[in-house]
């Protein structure tokens, strides 16, 4: 069985058909990367997968571990195990960095039957996981991204991605406003929790991101359909003649 | 009210609707229906008073007769039967204790079905509180402490006998008699209040706190309260309230009198969650206080806290004259109104000594069919040179049924001061949602948070005990609105 | 005594329209007017009409003879309006596109009921002015025209003790474009100019008000203005004569996508009362509102900004915004806002701020520290504090125009300073 199951999957949005029958079988222990220009519904596809309202599935299925996360609310999804880490992570004015965390992962562990954190062992913990994305203390105590810069935005993203320890994680364009450094760090936080037990599924339409983040098997989308997938060499291709060329000979 | 976890579990196995629903089968006993000069008289002599005060009440009482029911604010409700009203109910049992253990053990009870058995109080840290049940003050605990510094904080009513050269002075010098209509019928009716003086140097050492509860039908609650800091003193007073679930609106009309001599500072902070009335707008209770502080002295600061949470109808706008050079006068509120709910309050902060600074921060949330206003005035006026205000007033709108509004009024009178004002009205937008959503927080979770992070920087100026029940209040308070 | 001063005007009014069939649209507005509003009444109350109503006066009967000598100043096309009445003779003829004539009854009786409707139906203004007018002007620009030209036009004349009542009506239809220019230079006691602006479907206009009236006049204009969809109205007042000038604007979004845009400027010194009130109505969604009001206020003056935004249920998507800043130069000027937010839709930007003080210390002192004495430092920032203003509300081919007739005002208040 795998662990993210996509079949067939159908959506419009303004009554323009975006996702035109989108399947995907992600395993345990995987890393798939979703590369597509603009305009080719990756964003889309992960709002659905997300559960947002708007993007309901007109027809298909989505299996998360066998589950069908069709009739879960985005946060029921994300209690069971699936993560997003946003594009653009949008501004929590006044909401403390550590008490959204902590509130996060309580639900999270809620849910599984595990114990929750107190105050005081969340901190602890949150500390530990900080440092490692170069998160410093300060930043847990400002409100969740307000007045962050791009690479402090994405940084948090992944630390949460941490903190959570979720199924699938789906990190749309996670590349995206990042310069070397920062993507090196982001990267790092990604691959620390690549595991057998969970996925991760890469959304981006450059390829430079998946050189730090190795995946096993890459898959162009182009126009709401999959085209083409293959292993990380088709990355290269994409980068050597561009996706016009993909799409031409699909 | 401190609220430890044990409280807060407590409250929270009572009912899903409103906490505070019921009724204690105290026999009361009342004056008759109504109000006239003889119901005025039968007060004052109840309490036993002495002339000059009975004078007072009657002077106000006939100042009430030439008024007429104010109509300017955006609420709306029907005309109030005076006539209809038990202006003095006290339980029957009745108070001169000295110790907890005389305390009636049926109002004992009481207490503790809200959640703040009175026993736990002498293990808190230090909080004194003045229990207030239907116009009777009933115990006051921590009095020796208190006494030792030579602080008083005692039922106005008690004041009136012990301290009258006090009292004669500052009743009425921050809000005079014929101030407002319901300022009027509180001078005229007032059954009781606290009454605190902090006398020249003192730091109160504790928390001062009290309740209110409005119990029998028809009965109006008309409290007064004045508190009296003398030349580099502090003292921090906190208001809690909370009232049984009723058909017939109820009347709240209380005064509260602040004076801050030289350097000294007042905080009042109030949490209040009176029953609001059910889904439709049925019942509620109806606040319509005067709250104003009275910056005397130089440097002297008073700053007004409050969570409005709750009543069918809220009407207040606690104000503080600047009078001595360089006092500050602060307002920080958050008002939620959720279903049929109205409130039009705010504050006025009103500039008359040099360098004198004041700071406005108001969060509105309407929720439901709510109407949510923020009336404020900033008045610099010409003898005010070198003052400076900021005003931020925010409205949050949860779902599209709801109003909020804004009528800010600046005068400004001298070239020299600075006035600024921002006000901004927003909802919970879709993406905050969503993103806390997918961290796994559920719809009610994820507006708790959301809302509470709006509320912040007022939350903040919260005592701390004040500020967890405060939080939760919001939270309560919104249940149902979103999603 | 007093007491009959005020109700001789209102006699005089009925008396004025007395001739005419009760039907008729005069008649039915001066039934309306039974004097001057009470102070208590919350849009008076920070502009008392106390004095204008212990001012003997009687409703002007325009002199048809009498002419002016205001010249072109910026327009290409000038109209006239002298003791309230328009002047064919004194004026230009129209380009092709857009034309002018007066209201007979019928239509009069429509703009009269047009107004009505709007919560301008009880200013003294509508009331008034609609009794005493000599007639309503129509200017109406057609359907898919651009005006290139910029049509200016003068209202002057009156007389001492006598009220004068300039009506205007502008309509532009579909996807037409106008630049209007309006000039208020009366000798007067009172003036009560009326207008109704209608901005049809994708039509817009852009409007610039001077008012410039007599040291000694009182001045009450009323505005309405009614946008359909995709219409835009950029408007500028800059206000800086009469003894009291209250321009007050009613603006109804009733289309989705309109665009306004609010602005004003007021210089007050000596005694001035300056007024500007304005009401923005979102009444459905998509609409975007944005008001800078800027004042400057010397000697005695006072200055009010009263600004309500009111978004209705349904006008979701609304974007309202808008900013009042004061500054006051003597000891015994005073400023008063009341910026309002009555908000009723849930997914909106609104936003507004007001502030009212003095110069920013740390850049006069900027300025001061690069040799510049505080006087011309003072000059300096108040200048930059409206020719910022004024640039972002007019086109460029106005502003040096624009920003001299509120230098002229501005160098006698602070030259009163010193």
């Amino acid at each position: 069985m795998s662990l993210l199951e996509i079949k067939n999957t159908h959506l419009k949005l303004d009554n323009k058909e975006i996702l035109k029958g989108v399947s995907l079988s992600v395993n345990k222990g995987e890393v798939h990367a979703i590369m597509g220009p603009n305009g080719s519904g990756k964003s889309t596809l992960s709002y659905m997968l997300a559960g947002r309202e708007g993007y309901e599935l007109e027809t298909g299925e989505i299996l998360l571990e066998g589950n069908p996360l069709n009739e879960m609310s985005a946060d029921e999804r994300a209690r069971s195990g699936l993560f997003l880490a946003f594009q653009y992570p949008v501004e929590l004015p006044g909401v403390g960095g550590m008490s959204f965390l902590r509130e996060a992962v309580n639900s999270r562990r809620k849910f599984l039957g595990e114990e929750e954190f107190d105050h005081l062992g969340f901190v602890k913990e949150a500390r530990k996981e900080a440092s490692k994305m170069f998160v410093k203390d300060e930043m847990l105590k400002r409100a969740v991204n307000v007045g962050f810069s791009g690479g402090e935005k994405k940084r948090f993203e992944i630390l949460q991605m941490a903190m959570l320890k979720p199924k699938v994680s789906i990190l749309d364009e996670t590349d995206s406003g990042l310069d070397v450094d920062a993507l090196k760090i982001v990267s790092e936080g990604v691959n620390a929790q690549r595991n057998k037990e969970n996925a991760i599924v890469v959304i981006t339409h450059y390829q430079r991101l998946l050189d730090y983040i190795v995946p096993d098997f890459v898959h162009i989308l182009s126009d709401g359909a999959i085209i083409k997938s293959g292993g990380p060499e088709l990355a290269l291709e994409v980068e050597k003649n561009g996706y016009a060329g993909l799409i031409n000979a699909a | 009210m401190v609220a430890t976890q044990e409280t807060i579990d407590k409250v929270k196995e009572v009912s899903q609707s409103y906490k505070y629903g019921f009724v204690t089968n105290l026999e009361a006993e009342k004056a008759p229906l109504g109000l006239n000069e003889d119901i005025v008289k039968f007060i004052s002599k109840k309490k036993k008073e002495p002339n000059w005060l009975l004078e007072w009440r009657l002077k106000a009482y006939k100042k009430w007769l030439t008024m007429k029911q104010p109509k300017w604010a955006m609420v709306d409700f029907p005309e109030i039967n005076f006539q209809d009203i038990y202006f003095y109910s006290a339980p029957k049992t009745k108070p001169k204790l000295n110790s907890l253990d005389e305390v009636d053990p049926e109002l004992l009870k009481t207490y503790e079905k809200l959640g703040i058995p009175i026993k736990e109080q002498e293990m808190l840290a230090g909080v004194a509180v003045d229990y207030v049940f239907d116009s009777v003050s009933v115990a006051t605990t921590f009095r020796e402490k208190l006494e030792k510094e030579g602080i008083i904080f005692c039922p106005i009513s008690e004041a009136v006998h012990n301290y009258p050269e006090l009292v004669k002075k500052y009743i009425g010098s921050v809000i005079p008699v014929g101030d407002n209509y319901y300022a009027a019928l509180n001078s005229a009716v007032f059954t009781d209040g606290s009454f605190v003086y902090i006398p020249k140097g003192v730091r109160c050492p504790m928390e001062l706190s009290t309740y209110f509860r409005i119990n029998e039908q028809n009965s109006g609650q008309f409290e007064r309260t004045l508190i009296i800091a003398e030349d580099d003193s502090y003292v921090s007073y906190l208001e809690g309230c909370t009232a049984p679930q009723r058909d017939e609106n109820q009347l709240h009309a209380a005064v509260v009198e602040l004076i801050a001599m030289d350097n000294a500072e007042i905080k009042y902070s109030t949490v209040q969650n009176w029953y609001p009335g059910d889904k439709d707008g049925k019942g509620g209770i109806y606040n319509f206080v005067t709250k104003r502080g009275n910056c005397l002295g130089k440097r002297s600061k008073i700053s007004w806290t409050q969570v409005e949470t709750g009543s069918a109808i809220t009407w207040k706008y606690p104000s503080c004259v600047l009078r001595g050079d360089e006092s500050v006068g602060e307002f920080y509120s958050v008002a939620v109104a959720n279903n049929a709910q109205q409130a039009d309050t705010g504050t006025k902060m009103i500039h008359i000594g040099k360098n004198t600074k004041s700071t406005i921060i108001s969060k509105g949330i309407s929720a439901g069919k709510a109407q949510n206003t923020y009336r404020g005035q900033v008045q610099i006026q010409k003898s005010a040179s070198g003052s400076r205000n900021f005003t931020q007033c925010d409205s949050l709108l949860i779902g599209d049924k709801c109003g909020a509004h804004t009528v800010p009024y600046i005068n400004q009178f001298t070239p020299s001061a600075r006035v600024e004002h921002e006000a901004t009205t927003s909802k919970i937008s879709e993406d905050q949602l969503f993103y806390c959503l997918q961290r796994g927080l559920d719809t009610e979770q994820a507006t708790s948070l959301i809302v509470n992070g709006f509320c912040k920087e007022v939350m903040k100026e919260l005592p701390m005990e004040f500020a967890v029940e405060a939080q939760k209040l919001i939270g309560i308070s919104l249940e149902g609105s979103v999603g | 005594m007093l007491h009959d001063v005020k109700e001789d005007y209102v006699r005089s009014i009925k008396k004025y329209t007395s001739s005419y069939h009760e039907n008729h649209f005069r008649s039915l507005a001066s039934k309306d007017f039974n004097g001057w509003p009470n102070p208590l009444e919350e849009k008076w109350r920070l502009s008392r009409l106390g004095a204008l109503s212990r001012i003997k006066m009687l409703p002007i009967k325009p002199d048809l003879k009498k002419v002016s000598d205001s010249n072109k100043k910026l327009g290409s096309y000038i109209l006239k309006f002298i003791d309230g009445a328009f002047r064919e003779d004194l004026s230009s003829e129209l380009p092709t596109g857009i034309s002018l004539k007066e209201l007979n009854e019928k239509e009069s009786l429509e703009f009269f009921h047009k107004i009505k409707e709007s919560d301008l139906n009880n200013h003294p203004s509508t009331n008034v002015s609609l009794s005493c007018t000599p007639s309503i002007i129509k200017l109406t620009v057609n359907k898919d025209t651009n005006v290139k030209e910029l049509i200016e036009i003068f209202y002057e004349g009156g007389h001492q003790n006598f009220s004068v009542h300039p009506v205007l009506y502008v309509e532009l239809k579909e996807n037409s474009h106008l630049s209007l220019i309006e000039n208020f230079n009366h000798f007067t006691s009172l003036v009560m100019p009326l207008q109704l602006t209608e901005i049809q479907e994708k039509g817009s206009l852009k409007s610039i008000k001077i008012f410039d009236d007599n040291d000694d006049t009182y001045n009450l204009s009323a505005h309405c203005a009614l946008l359909s969809k995709e219409a835009t109205f950029n408007s500028f007042s800059l206000v800086k004569g009469g003894i009291f000038t209250r321009s007050e604007t009613h603006a109804y979004l009733n289309g989705t996508n309109a665009k306004l845009n609010l602005n004003g400027v007021y210089i007050s010194g000596k005694k001035q009362h300056h007024d500007l009130t304005t009401a923005i109505y979102h009444d459905v969604p998509d609409c975007t509102s944005k008001q800078i009001v800027r004042g400057v206020l010397g000697g005695f003056s006072s200055g009010v900004f009263q600004g309500k935004v009111r978004v209705a249920p349904d006008a979701q998507k609304t974007d309202g915004q808008q900013m009042s800043k004061a500054i006051l130069v003597s000891k015994n000027a005073n400023a008063n806002a009341k910026p309002e937010l009555e908000i009723y839709a849930d997914d909106v930007v609104c936003a507004h701020g007001a502030t009212v003080g003095e110069l920013d210390d740390d850049q006069l002192f900027y300025l001061n520290s690069r040799g510049i004495p505080e006087n011309k430092a003072r000059q300096m920032l108040i200048q930059a504090f409206l020719k910022d203003i004024i640039n972002d509300s007019v086109d460029g081919q106005y502003h040096d125009y624009i920003f001299n007739e509120a230098q002229s005002s501005l160098s006698s208040i602070l030259n009163e300073e010193k």
